[in-house]
């Protein structure tokens, strides 16, 4: 990992791949934690359309997570990963594998096993 | 060797899936109302096209990145979230419109009604994109528009009146009728810049993997398919002036555009027509829905691809499928293919500024392309050009409406 990480210029909005170089989506909010001497830590990542909604405006954030909790795979579910599982970053942000994969990439999951799959030749 | 035959099926690529709908219906009705008058927006146009394109294939040679998913790095969510939103809205009509233009080749040819052919040429369209691999799309889409070298062949045959087309190099604006000359001006510059192009180019270049050895191939490429796809835009205009120019006609009913081919070559003319109409304008809407995918993919950090069964990239292939369903939907509602086509192009040099100067801005960043970055012509050419286009469809898009 480089010394200085600009946090929105370089952290935010990048992609995140897996280990195995698989598009995972991107940085779509940064957890941020106030701690008692005044610094600031990252405590985690955060991925999905309810998080992007929100980055919009308020009315929307709160639109897209009524759609989210009641159509979404997820159920409306911020995907946070814990800061400690990001290895690296660069001009992409790499995350440990596991369940952070399952949980990042359930709405391509659903989307191939509700429809593409169910369609020949899919 | 085989990088020759690379080269070689990129012009082809280039020059065979130029022509579609947009320039077509551009060039008949610049021709038919202004004769010569505005080759000047088909020269510019395609000088821009060319430089975005080799710019576009150079960004991927060089930092492996997708233009769009660099855009939204760069410059963060909040600031590519309408742009984007507006050329993917953008990018939609003009699916809806070559979905149009396929339909009114079948009823040029069958005689039954266009609308009734809008849900299966949707069909025909999201089949290919479903069972067609990248580099058997792009042979398939580039062969099928080789038909439209036909307007080449006739604009050659016609004999064109060379000092006129010479002449037309330079704008001068008519006496009469000049907000209908800057609003085709906008229409010809949307339809020859259009981004869709570039953007298919680019995420092409990095599904192939591109690197720094394929930046000799993609200057040629970009320059003689381009350069060459922009001549056929040009031998269309020269038809459409020789057939239909200087009548006083407008264009106002597609069923008026076969009478380009008709009148030279007589029936055979008419199939002809029909035939490049329908093959480009088929091999087009492949192009621009896969170029929907690729955008909202991009944008989101999905996977993608067009290398793969769809369900390896399920979203992705989802995207597309639901991109032909919306536009279909406008195909039927019937609106008349001029119109829409005009307004899609009208509206494609409206979003040309948010498509291409955050992009120069990337092209010019040395952390990303390091010694490859832009020069200053380069920039200025494109910058002028983009800056012409919006500034007549800004002032001619209000005039157009309210003149009906």
């Amino acid at each position: 990992m480089p010394d200085v990480v600009r946090l929105v210029r370089d952290f935010l909005d990048q992609p995140i791949v897996g280990p195995d170089a698989i598009p995972l989506g991107t940085v779509d909010g940064v957890v941020l934690d106030l701690e008692r001497d005044g610094t600031m830590r990252v405590v985690a990542v955060e991925q999905g359309a309810v998080t992007l909604a929100r980055r919009l405006g308020r009315l929307l954030g709160e639109v897209v997570e009524a759609l989210a909790t009641r159509f979404g795979p997820r159920g409306g579910e911020v995907v946070r990963i814990p800061f400690e599982r990001v290895w690296g970053v660069g001009t992409r942000v790499l995350v440990a594998g596991g369940i952070e994969r399952d949980r990042l990439v359930a709405v391509e999951d659903w989307a191939r096993e509700n429809v593409i799959a169910r369609i020949p030749g899919g | 060797m085989r990088r020759t035959v690379d080269i070689v099926l990129g012009i082809v690529t280039g020059v065979g899936g130029f022509l579609e709908i947009g320039s077509i219906v551009a060039a008949a009705a610049a021709g038919a109302e202004f004769g010569l008058g505005l080759t000047w927006a088909f020269v510019l146009g395609g000088l821009c096209l060319v430089l975005l394109v080799e710019m576009a294939g150079r960004f991927a040679a060089v930092t492996k990145q997708t233009v769009v998913g660099a855009m939204r790095s760069r410059f963060g969510f909040d600031f590519c979230a309408i742009p984007l939103a507006a050329i993917l809205l953008v990018c939609l009509l003009v699916l809806a419109t070559e979905i149009t233009g396929c339909a009114v080749a079948l009823e040029l040819v069958t005689g039954v009604p266009f609308r009734a052919w809008g849900a299966l040429v949707a069909f025909g369209v999201w089949l290919l994109l479903w069972t067609a691999r990248f580099e058997v799309l792009r042979h398939v889409v580039s062969i099928l528009g080789l038909t439209s070298l036909v307007f080449l062949g006739i604009a050659l045959w016609l004999s064109p009146p060379w000092e006129a087309l010479a002449a037309g190099l330079i704008p001068h604006v008519p006496a009469a009728h000049g907000a209908r000359w800057g609003f085709l001006a906008a229409v010809i510059l949307g339809a020859s810049t259009s981004p869709f192009l570039f953007y298919f180019y680019s995420s092409g270049a990095v599904e192939e993997r591109w690197d720094e050895r394929s930046l000799r191939a993609n200057q040629v490429v970009s320059i003689a398919g381009m350069g060459l796809g922009t001549i056929l835009s040009l031998a269309t205009l020269v038809v459409a002036a020789l057939v239909l120019g200087g009548r006083g006609l407008r264009l106002e009913d597609y069923r008026l555009l076969p009478t380009l081919l008709e009148q030279p070559l007589g029936p055979w003319g008419f199939r002809a027509f029909a035939a490049s109409l329908g093959f480009a304008c088929y091999g087009a809407a492949a192009e621009v829905a896969l170029v929907a995918a690729y955008l909202v993919a991009q944008t989101l950090g999905w996977n993608f691809g067009q290398r793969e069964r769809p369900r390896r990239n399920a979203r992705f292939a989802l995207v597309y499928t639901l991109a032909i369903v919306v536009a279909s939907i406008v195909v039927l509602a019937g609106v008349d293919p001029v119109d829409l086509t005009l307004v899609a192009m009208a509206s494609t040099s409206l979003t040309l500024p948010v498509a291409v100067f955050p992009f120069l801005v990337l092209m010019n960043d040395e952390e990303l392309l390091r010694a490859k970055k832009n020069r200053l012509a380069g920039n200025v050419v494109v910058a002028a050009i983009v800056a012409l286009a919006v500034v007549l469809s800004v002032v001619t898009i209000p005039l157009e409406i309210r003149g009906g």
